[in-house]
């Protein structure tokens, strides 16, 4: 390779160089394979590390708009495993129904909605802005609005955020919204503290697995909720359901 | 791939609505081509975590390809996403130490040779791009900031004014310790 250092690399990938010394560096890159080797090496690791240091714009919107599309792929309910193929899609749906995995059923009610809390106990109005937003949740909730409840919910959580009633009311929303992996960081979040709502969480949390038809780890949450836990009885009662 | 003679396949309006962050189009790719890749990433021991995951950085990879590489699709659309995510999925398995994967049908009958060897190129620049942030988390913090804040877009003079540094110097600091990052990277590979 010819005389050439990192700095003198760098400016010429990096377009520091004067219209001569850019000359005389291009003759040289023509003729010396290790030269290009280097400055290949120095452009590919820079622009690497740009996109992943700061990333552009538009990526950034770009993975906005997949993280929203993801929760759809990630909710069983949707739209993204249909037996309405041909070929090998068809044979890997048919297996996957096989093996236990759930599929696109829209005529099919939710089978476990008698388990889940659809109220939230009023409030009265005592003026406060966060009393205001616990009575627009509490309303949104009650009237099953669930997306609607969502925004709300979070602004509330900023101001509160250990608020164990509200977050658990806010999971509760997440999963009747299907975005069951959501509500399940946030149930797993009140379960591991020491609030009242603590094995209502488990019970959500292996609610949340049903609905995903992953009945071993619904069983398994279903199992940790102790016998003198308010939920207990819906949790056998689910647990007799499935077996 | 992008040679002229090359007829471009109608589906590079899925990559395009990438590129333009068309959200009709990109609510056409999850509902059309989402299910085969969960199906059969369900199948090969992953989950559904695994399967947004797998979608979300193969959507990210042909953007990026799309908008830097000029990729120019010849192929369906579909059997070129599926090339990339059952890729990333042998390979994710690989790494959780998994043995069998099954290998559905190729698409072969419409995967053309060009579509494979960008399928490979992809991968090999996501395995660079990963060694590359591994080693520059080796790097000291200054060589870091420094490294980092050259490549933000800014006027290199304003960065060096920003770090109490004189233009010159910041030049000499970055190309040092682009050096040693490089040094960093090459030694992995020949020990890899």
């Amino acid at each position: 390779m010819s005389a050439y250092d990192y700095d003198t690399i760098g400016r010429y990938v990096d377009e520091a160089m004067n219209p001569d010394e850019r000359r005389a560096f291009e003759l040289s890159l023509s003729q010396d394979e290790g030269l290009k080797k280097e400055v290949e090496m120095y452009r590919n690791v820079q622009d690497e590390l740009r996109m992943a240091l700061h990333p552009d714009k538009e990526e950034e919107l770009l993975r906005q708009t997949l993280a929203s599309m993801r929760e759809e792929l990630l909710d069983s309910r949707g739209r993204v495993v249909r037996l309405r193929g041909k070929g090998w899609w068809l044979a890997a749906a048919v297996a996957a129904a096989m093996v236990g995995l759930f599929l696109w059923q829209p005529w099919a009610t939710d089978p476990y909605r008698e388990f889940i809390s659809n109220k939230m106990a009023p409030i009265a109005e005592r003026g406060a802005s966060t009393d205001s937003l616990l009575q627009l949740v509490t309303a949104e909730f009650n009237h099953q609005k669930y997306d609607q409840s969502l925004g709300p919910f979070e602004k509330l959580l900023q101001k509160q955020p250990d608020n164990a009633y509200v977050r658990f009311y806010y999971a509760i929303s997440l999963l009747q919204s299907g975005q069951i992996v959501r509500s399940r960081s946030e149930f797993q979040e009140i379960f591991q503290g020491n609030s009242l709502f603590q094995f209502d969480a488990a019970l959500y949390m292996g609610i949340g697995y049903l609905k995903q038809k992953d009945l071993s780890s619904g069983r398994e949450w279903l199992r940790k909720i102790p016998a003198d836990a308010s939920s207990y009885g819906k949790a056998q009662a689910l647990l007799k359901k499935i077996d | 791939m992008n040679s002229i003679s090359q007829t471009i396949h109608p589906d590079q309006r899925f990559l395009q609505g990438l590129v333009n962050n068309d959200t009709a189009v990109i609510r056409e790719i999850y509902q059309r081509f989402s299910g085969k890749i969960k199906a059969y990433i369900l199948q090969n021991n992953g989950n559904e975590e695994d399967a947004a995951d797998i979608l979300q950085e193969t959507l990210i990879d042909l953007f990026r390809q799309a908008k830097s590489g000029g990729l120019l699709l010849s192929c369906p659309f579909e059997a070129f996403i599926l090339l990339i995510a059952k890729r990333k999925w042998i390979n994710e398995s690989k790494k959780r130490g998994v043995r069998r994967v099954t290998n559905l049908p190729d698409e072969a009958s419409v995967i053309g040779e060009d579509e494979r060897l960008l399928a490979e190129q992809m991968e090999e620049k996501e395995r660079n791009r990963k060694l590359y942030l591994s080693m520059f988390a080796r790097l000291g913090e200054k060589c870091r900031e420094i490294i980092s804040r050259s490549l933000s877009g800014k006027p290199q003079e304003e960065i060096a004014a920003s770090l109490g540094l004189s233009y010159g110097y910041l030049r000499k600091k970055k190309s040092e310790c682009m050096a040693t990052l490089i040094q960093y990277i090459r030694s992995n590979q020949s020990n890899s």
